[in-house]
């Protein structure tokens, strides 16, 4: 039983209260905290007085029934003492609201309650009784539980009252009302799990229904019926059926149903098996590369990634790869963004001399992008084509697109960069960090931007761990250390930043001879935030490194201890204290 | 003793709060009473005029875009590393004055020294019971309770800084009846904000570029002053430039008076809508100043990518 603790400032009579309150905010603010009313009052009070005076809040406003419905969704199993059916009549209250989210969370906890039952009839006499009764209810919006509900229950009750529920299902299918209809289709593809309780011809019937339906939204949910479908023994007895009414599906004059074909392509293809996905819907995915619509070029360029594992190589050179030159300069940066994010998973399927041949030209094209979020969606990528064509091959086109996104007016493309450059020089070494490539972290370690910086910083920690402290002293660190003297002080806190970041690869002679004389010489600096940082570096590399790193730490602390700045003087009082 | 005079766990207590702030949390209604009880504490030691010193970086107005806020800090620099001068104006109009202002509180109070926080015109409770504030505090308390403690707080907001005795700071502009530095001293500052007079002034005016003198607001509150004012009030307290927010400026800060009158705006695309840079301005310890600008923080729940198929309703 889980004891809530009243955290509100408020006292409970007051919270109780307020769920009468005139004004709508107190209300809310009560609802919000029913748990803690039901942990307060006990769950016999709770299930006698608490939940029957909620069915009177049930005329209320949507804003106070969607807080009602979450609130009533967290603990109330075990705040009524673990009773579920008490919970039920409210829930099905809350299924007849405006609100379709309040309606379809009610339903889903019916489910939840109804799950939690021990007694096989009492579940198939509670459910139908609510499914009854929503169905027959004057709202039309109440059929949406309906369509949730029965799915939910059907394997669990009697043949008489499966029939009973076939019907409910076959005249919502028909039902003048779009709504409806639409609630049918979107959840039919849990009903078909059920097969063959529900049988063939049932489900022909419906689907076919469905199909010729007017409103594209209803045809769309299609799809996911026949998913589902295909993983039960349907597909056998059926596969005619199925392959027509996808194709029927693929060829839908409405956008959205192809569109949402088109998203589930991969599904389809699991379902359906690798021939089944070359016969039939592969040339689908090829034709929707050339839609019209750039919602439909974006998202099968999408999937390319997902489908090119059930395409034959040969095809994919010879059918997919031809397109994807016009796709490549499209002019909507949706379509090329969706590109790069997938076209570089055909690499490690066609080898190494088709992706120097038919891939690499496409990188490079997108390299060059206009749009820079291209170029970074690419980049995120590479793994992919450098673990094909090796990453010294690369590392010369890839410099120059780095410097010119290294150098991009929006921040965060420029800390992204940072990244793909780190990633180049793990996988290649030291070569990769020429003369050209030092100076752009270096740039970025002085960027204006504090978070650019950030990544700098922590990107070349990472680096010297790989690279060593040897190579990164000769090459870097002496330039970091430079920092020192720039007037602005928070490119000077760079270097207390670096230091605290690489303390772990910097071993004590170093520190002895290169970082104490930069600590001493910056406890003196003329910015108290400096000398602060100063104490925080000192009392870091004390503890963590230990030995003779100790006593130049203290001396340093100690003359910070007299500092005239409050706050550093208190820091530099505390590390040593500790110490 | 820490210079806050936290004990060790209050110490502790504030880093939470500053941490659980950070990740856009609230805080308890509890938590808020002890924070506006400390606040109070430590500011009511402050002047009405702050003397501060460079290097730091100035901030205009934030206006509950807490996400904005954040983002500021992504530019910037955090406390304590960084040094913050805010001009005031931290609510109504964004959706977030709750956190903005418990975020700026808890830095206040923990990083004392390293941040300094001016009051604003919609510091005070006639206006912010009207747009917003109030409402806000409402939905996310339930009771008036929360937004009683933190406007007694504002009260003891100060309404000036002087950055090395140089750079005159503060939220609106001039007034009428403060010719020297020395006369905003003998103000009573804690009170809500009078509807005239010098402390209304200061925290209501704006420069005027065309014409010379005091010219009546259509604020209704406050003046607008010319450039001969200021080149008067800059020589007669030995300054050099006044710094002040107050006023939506498109790319986030605006020069006037020949360089002499600066405003600084910190909440991008204002309201949501209004399409405008914000700014932060860094002086460094020779008071030399640098501009930058930034856009609005992605925010989390926008798409981006595509246009996503619609959920399709009738």
């Amino acid at each position: 039983m889980p004891k809530i603790e009243n955290t509100t400032g408020m006292p409970i009579n007051l919270i109780i209260d307020e769920l009468k309150s005139d004004d709508i905010r107190k209300r809310i603010h009560s609802v919000k905290h029913l748990d803690l009313i039901a942990s307060t009052i006990g769950p016999d009070r709770t299930k006698n007085e608490l939940i029957p005076f909620i069915q009177e809040l049930l005329d209320d406003d949507d804003e106070v029934l969607i807080e009602l419905v979450d609130s009533l969704s967290r603990n109330f199993v075990e705040l009524v003492g673990g009773q579920v059916q008490v919970l039920l009549p409210t829930f099905e209250a809350l299924c007849r609201v405006e609100d379709a989210s309040v309606r379809e969370k009610a339903a889903n906890q019916i489910k939840k309650c109804l799950t939690q039952l021990p007694d096989q009839k009492k579940v198939e006499e509670l459910s139908i009784g609510i499914i009854k009764r929503l169905n027959d209810s004057d709202y039309y919006m109440a059929k949406n539980a309906v369509a949730i509900l029965i799915p939910a229950i059907f394997n669990q009750v009697s043949q008489n009252n499966q029939n009973d529920l076939i019907n409910i299902i076959l005249k919502m299918s028909q039902d003048q009302i779009p709504q409806v209809r639409k609630f049918t289709s979107m959840y039919f593809q849990d009903l078909v799990k059920h097969f063959p309780l529900v049988n063939e011809t049932f489900i022909q019937n419906i689907l076919n229904s469905f199909i010729k339906d007017e409103q594209d939204f209803i045809r769309m949910y299609i799809v996911d019926a026949l998913i589902q479908a295909s993983k039960t023994p349907f597909l056998q007895k059926q596969q005619n059926f199925v392959l027509n009414m996808f194709k029927q599906l693929a060829e839908d004059q409405s956008w959205r149903v192809r569109y949402y074909f088109c998203d589930k392509l991969a599904e389809i293809g699991e379902a359906v098996t690798k021939e089944g996905y070359r016969k039939n819907f592969q040339n689908y995915h090829l034709k929707f590369l050339q839609d019209n619509e750039p919602e439909m070029k974006s998202i099968a360029a999408l999937k390319i990634e997902r489908v090119s594992t059930l395409m034959d190589p040969e095809d994919i050179l010879n059918k997919l790869i031809p397109l994807l030159k016009s796709i490549q300069s499209d002019t909507n940066a949706f379509v090329r963004n969706a590109l790069a994010s997938s076209v570089l998973a055909l690499c490690p399927i066609i080898g190494k001399k088709n992706t120097s041949e038919q891939i690499l030209p496409i990188f490079l094209t997108l390299l060059k992008d206009q749009d820079s979020e291209v170029r970074i969606t690419l980049f995120k990528k590479l793994s992919l084509i450098t673990n094909v064509l090796g990453v010294d091959s690369l590392s010369q086109s890839v410099i120059p697109a780095l410097t010119e996104l290294a150098q991009d007016k929006n921040w965060r493309i420029r800390a992204s960069t940072i990244e793909v450059l780190s990633f180049f020089a793990r996988a290649i070494g030291p070569e990769f960090l020429s003369d050209k490539v030092l100076k752009l972290l270096l740039d970025w370690m002085g960027d204006k931007v504090f978070s650019v910086r950030q990544t700098a910083i922590q990107q070349t920690a990472q680096l010297i761990s790989i690279l060593g402290l040897a190579w990164a002293d000769k090459n870097l660190l002496t330039k970091i250390w430079a920092f020192q003297s720039i007037q602005n002080y928070l490119h000077r806190l760079t270097v207390l930043f670096t230091i605290n970041q690489i303390t772990s690869q910097l071993n004590n002679e170093y520190i002895i001879k290169t970082i104490v004389p930069i600590l001493q010489s910056m406890a003196k600096d003329s910015v108290a935030n400096i000398r602060s940082n100063v104490c925080r570096t000192s009392i870091q590399l004390a503890k963590e490194k230990g030995g003779n790193v100790v006593d130049p730490m203290k001396k340093i602390l100690q003359t910070l201890s007299d500092d005239q700045d409050a706050e550093v003087k208190y820091q530099a009082k505390s590390a040593l204290e500790s110490l | 003793m820490n210079p806050s005079k936290l004990s060790n766990s209050e110490l502790g207590n504030f880093d939470k709060y500053i941490e659980d702030l950070y990740n856009g949390l609230l805080l308890s209604e509890n938590d808020v009473k002890l924070m506006c009880q400390k606040a109070k504490e430590i500011l009511v030691d402050e002047p009405n005029i702050v003397a501060v010193r460079a290097p730091l970086t100035i901030c205009g107005d934030i206006h509950g875009q807490f996400h904005d806020l954040i983002e500021l800090f992504r530019i910037g620099g955090r406390l304590p590393e960084t040094n913050y001068l805010f001009l005031g104006d931290y609510v109504d109009r964004g959706s977030q004055s709750v956190e903005t202002f418990s975020l700026i509180l808890c830095l206040k109070i923990r990083y004392k020294d390293r941040l300094t926080v001016l009051r604003g015109n919609h510091e005070n409770r006639e206006i912010n019971k009207i747009y917003g504030f109030y409402d806000e505090c409402q939905r996310k308390y339930g009771n008036e309770i929360v937004w009683k403690h933190f406007t007694d707080v504002f009260g003891y907001l100060p309404l000036v800084a002087i950055v090395e005795n140089s750079i005159f700071c503060t939220h609106g502009g001039l007034s009428p009846a403060i010719e020297t530095v020395d006369q905003i001293k003998q103000l009573n500052r804690i009170q809500d904000i009078p509807h005239d007079g010098a402390i209304c002034d200061l925290l209501w005016s704006d420069p005027e570029e065309t014409k010379m003198g005091w010219g009546v607001s259509p604020r209704g509150a406050g003046w607008t002053w010319g450039q001969d004012i200021t080149d008067k009030f800059l020589h007669q307290n030995k300054l050099k430039l006044i710094a002040r927010a107050h006023q939506l400026v498109m790319e986030g800060f605006q020069h006037v008076h020949q360089r002499k009158t600066v405003t600084i705006f910190s909440a991008p695309n204002y309201c949501y809508r209004c399409g405008n840079q914000a700014c932060i301005v860094e002086v460094d310890d020779q008071l030399k100043m640098s501009f930058s600008q930034y856009e609005p923080a992605p925010r989390d729940n926008e798409p981006q990518t595509t246009r996503r198929v619609p959920e399709y309703f009738l």
